[in-house]
């Protein structure tokens, strides 16, 4: 198959012409008269070779070798050189980058009215302010009338204010959930990693002021709590409580509340939680096992109730384990927290459009 | 992953064992019922031959097999050949069922499954027995059972003299007559 500029080629030129020269070469080509073609042989015939823009799908036998041993040296070198293959480029070290209209926009996308002053000040990590202080010294400047204060306290602030407002969501969604639990879960969400996942989401890899880059997650994480801090002064309770619900209660989308939460004796929990719902005494029994003789054994045990109704089942691959598990499923039927649990409702009730119309709210 | 997903993976995917009487079963008939449970074709996991979720089958009274009317034990005929010349050998289902009660069943089921390397896996999960008595290892494991093809009818025999004179007739016989 000839390429089609080729064939052009081929056609425009003589016959007589035609040769090995002419098929890596377009310099016989520029002898031809420009009239007949406005020129355009001349202006390809400075260009490369018209047969080299069509690539290759595979790899000359005769080039293979040679990649190969450059592909090695690269290989090598990059592992020998870590550092300046995977160099951070920052964005804020950009010639372009200006901070503050930065600023102004983060808040501003973060939907909130921040205190300009305020909203630097949370963005600040200690860190930042060391090396300012020790590249000024370098230049021999003064220090001691450098006042930038770090977002410690905000993010104490933060903190504080995002657990009250986690522990009322909670209080309002899945009352039946033990007060340890409702603290696991606000421990879960306002963990380093969790908080981590929140901020990097909502762009602070760039906005925060540290030494090192990219910031570590114990640097995102008290960066947004001091956030969460700074709207607390700015904004006032009502507005911190949703920008809370909104930012780190909808993390627990699709995740399994009783996974977090990591009951120790689930059976003695159970045990104890239905001697005061006057359901004592409990018994398990076998309801279906499977294979007992193999090691492919599985068995169901049920728990039943001092009216012998059925509270709950269990699975595993010895009896111990199913009875455990059975009692883990009793203990998410006492909670409301079974699977499929209906979604948590996070708009506020005097929100003007109801999101999802269909949910209906088992636990009110 | 979380203990209940652990514990829902272990059940979906456990072997249950399955008992099959195949006294008066068409060997042929019931081997396409039996590979179904073999493949794990009754489940609703199932997604192809190529998943691992075949079940056990335990049959019994594999020695009262029934071979379609007529004369089926003479004219159905299993071949063999040793690999040297003239080691070809054709024995018929009467000879063979006389050697070894299940080799019937056992060869419709193999011949029954998909011819590929899932096919030696799947006979392991298959056991015959010739009559009722199983390893007592094997009993406990068992938890359900497949209905046979044809219900197996109550013969005359069967029945007590009580059943039989109970039961409603036309008219008496003269005492003269003779039945039997």
């Amino acid at each position: 198959m000839i390429h089609p500029l080729r064939r052009a080629v081929l056609a425009a030129v003589p016959f007589s012409q035609h040769g090995s020269r002419m098929l890596t070469s377009f310099s016989a080509v520029g002898s031809l008269e420009a009239s007949r073609d406005g020129g355009l042989m001349q202006r390809m015939a400075r260009t490369e070779p018209v047969l080299h823009l069509i690539p290759s799908r595979n790899i000359h036998y005769w080039e293979r070798e040679y990649k190969e041993v450059l592909a090695a040296r690269k290989k090598k070198e990059m592992a020998a050189n870590p550092e300046r293959y995977t160099r951070p480029n920052p964005r804020y070290a950009f010639a372009e980058w200006n901070y503050k209209a930065e600023l102004y926009a983060f808040g501003k996308r973060l939907g909130e009215e921040f205190d300009d002053g305020l909203l630097r000040e949370a963005l600040t990590d200690q860190s930042y302010i060391h090396t300012e202080r020790e590249k000024q010294e370098k230049l021999g400047i003064d220090t001691s009338a450098l006042e930038i204060k770090n977002n410690q306290e905000l993010s104490e602030l933060g903190a504080q204010v995002t657990k009250d407002a986690l522990l009322q969501f909670f209080q309002k969604e899945i009352p039946q959930f033990p007060a340890e639990g409702h603290n696991a879960l606000s421990k879960h969400l306002t963990s380093q990693q969790t908080l981590t996942e929140i901020a990097t989401n909502l762009g602070f890899k760039d906005i925060i002021l540290c030494a090192e880059y990219p910031p570590s997650e114990e640097t995102y994480a008290r960066s947004f709590l001091a956030i969460v801090g700074a709207l607390q002064k700015s904004s006032g309770d009502e507005r911190v409580e949703k920008f809370v619900i909104d930012f780190v209660a909808s993390l627990l989308c699709g995740k399994d509340i009783n996974e977090i939460w990591d009951v120790a004796r689930p059976w003695h929990m159970m045990v104890d939680i239905a001697k005061q719902k006057g359901l004592y005494p409990v018994e398990p029994r076998l309801i279906r096992e499977a294979g007992r003789n193999t090691i492919h054994a599985v068995y169901v045990v049920g728990v039943y109730d001092k009216d012998k109704q059925l509270l709950g089942k269990g699975i595993g691959e010895t009896l111990d384990i199913a009875q455990e598990m059975a009692a883990r499923d009793v203990l998410k039927e006492f909670f409301k927290t079974k699977d499929p649990m209906p979604p948590f409702e996070f708009q506020s009730a005097n929100f003007p459009y109801k999101l999802v119309p269909h949910v209906r709210n088992i636990h009110k | 992953m979380s203990a209940t997903k652990r514990v829902q993976q272990w059940l979906t995917f456990t072997r249950q064992w399955w008992l099959f009487d195949a006294k008066w079963q068409d060997p042929y008939k019931s081997a396409t019922v039996i590979t179904k449970y073999l493949k794990g074709g009754h489940k609703p996991i199932f997604g192809g031959g190529h998943m691992d979720c075949g079940d056990h089958v335990v049959v019994i009274n594999s020695q009262d097999i029934a071979l379609r009317g007529g004369d089926e034990w003479y004219y159905r005929v299993y071949f063999h050949h040793t690999g040297y010349p003239g080691g070809a050998t054709w024995t018929k289902a009467w000879e063979l069922h006389k050697i070894d009660p299940t080799m019937i069943l056992w060869k419709a089921c193999y011949k029954e499954l998909d011819k590929n390397w899932s096919r030696r896996g799947r006979m392991l999960r298959l056991h015959i027995f010739k009559d009722e008595k199983i390893p007592v290892d094997i009993i406990p494991n068992i938890t359900d059972q497949i209905p046979q093809l044809r219900a197996v009818p109550k013969r005359l025999k069967d029945y007590s003299q009580e059943e039989i004179e109970k039961f409603p007739k036309l008219f008496d016989f003269p005492k003269e007559h003779v039945l039997d």
